[in-house]
């Protein structure tokens, strides 16, 4: 119990959340990415969608550039370098999670 | 409203002690995660694999016709696929997929930092440098050596492309692989092929449709990734 503990604690539970992984997922696969091209690529709802993103900028992940493009509102998200950083350590902590679980223990 | 989102939303994923449950959220991450990078290696990345096996399977074609056709014509091919190259770098640089979403990649970054003097000194940098190593390889090593290294270089872009294919599913990939092969070989044995060794010109044609071709899939995949759609 205490091993999975240690375990857990590895995970950043700011990105291990359903949603919240999304986002980071198909963020740390562009440089940037707007609004409109999140919603889709996550198929999150709007409102859930500004939520989470909200979160992630507040935990400094994720940079938001607010614009006008022709007069309409264009909101422009990036993952920080400590969000990189955050992504690549949790993506490390899942795959050796996994990949204990799934071997027999001695 | 804000907190009914901030409780609906807020699925904290069970970590170790269910871990199947935890399994569909973030294999839904990955593969929303791929359907991005295969839409953008669509649009953006792929045609310039593709110009690059266009211009690579040109410079077979135009060894060929170095000695087997008129000069000319061997300078006026070589420049157009060449011209072809760069046309698809400047395209990435300015690229945004149409509709209301944006996307900026990686490729499209690095490819505006390249416009920075000192990205730009680099890479002209690191292809002169080269294009004198061969030459100074060429002249210490035997020919045999030089065409065997040539050969292994041809295999490895080949084998990249296959690799791509398996990685993305496009068949482009495979037709790049197909085209810098095909126009290789007849170059390698052109003198057993003879006048049939012309034929490698077809490759840099098929190449270059078949970019066009991914770029159009790859501008459609990406405004499908935008919409919501699977790509």
């Amino acid at each position: 119990m205490s091993s999975r503990s240690e375990s857990n604690g590895a995970l950043d539970p700011l990105i291990h959340e359903a949603s919240r992984l999304v986002i980071v997922s198909v963020l740390s696969e562009c440089e940037s990415a707007d609004f409109n091209f999140l919603l889709g690529a996550t198929n999150l709802t709007r409102g859930n969608l500004s939520a989470h993103a909200a979160r992630l900028v507040a935990a400094g992940y994720v940079a938001e550039q607010k614009q006008f493009i022709d007069r309409k509102p264009c909101t422009q998200y990036q993952l920080t370098p400590a969000g990189r950083a955050a992504f690549r350590t949790y993506r490390a902590a899942w795959k050796r999670l996994t990949d204990g679980s799934q071997r027999p223990r001695r | 409203m804000a907190a009914n989102v901030e409780s609906s939303s807020e699925r904290p994923l069970s970590n170790l002690t269910d871990l199947q449950g935890t399994l569909a959220p973030v294999r839904a991450a990955e593969q929303a995660a791929w359907n991005v990078r295969r839409a953008i290696d669509a649009a953006r990345g792929g045609p310039i694999w593709g110009s690059l096996a266009c211009l690579v399977s040109s410079l077979a074609a135009a060894g060929i016709l170095d000695s087997a056709g008129p000069k000319w014509l061997m300078i006026a091919w070589f420049g157009v696929f060449a011209f072809g190259l760069l046309g698809a770098l400047a395209w990435l640089v300015k690229s945004h997929p149409a509709g209301e979403a944006t996307v900026v990649d990686h490729f499209q970054a690095n490819a505006a930092r390249l416009k920075r003097p000192g990205y730009l000194a680099l890479s002209l940098g690191f292809a002169f440098g080269c294009f004198f190593l061969w030459g100074w390889l060429s002249s210490l090593l035997p020919y045999s050596a030089m065409t065997l290294m040539l050969m292994l270089a041809i295999l490895l872009m080949a084998g990249t492309y296959v690799a791509r294919f398996c990685y993305f599913w496009f068949w482009q990939d495979l037709a790049f692989a197909l085209c810098v092969l095909l126009a290789w070989m007849a170059y390698f044995y052109q003198p057993l092929l003879g006048g049939w060794a012309l034929l490698a010109l077809v490759a840099p044609l098929l190449a270059g449709v078949s970019v066009w071709l991914l770029r159009r899939r790859g501008l459609k995949l990406l405004r499908a990734v935008a919409a919501g759609g699977a790509a």
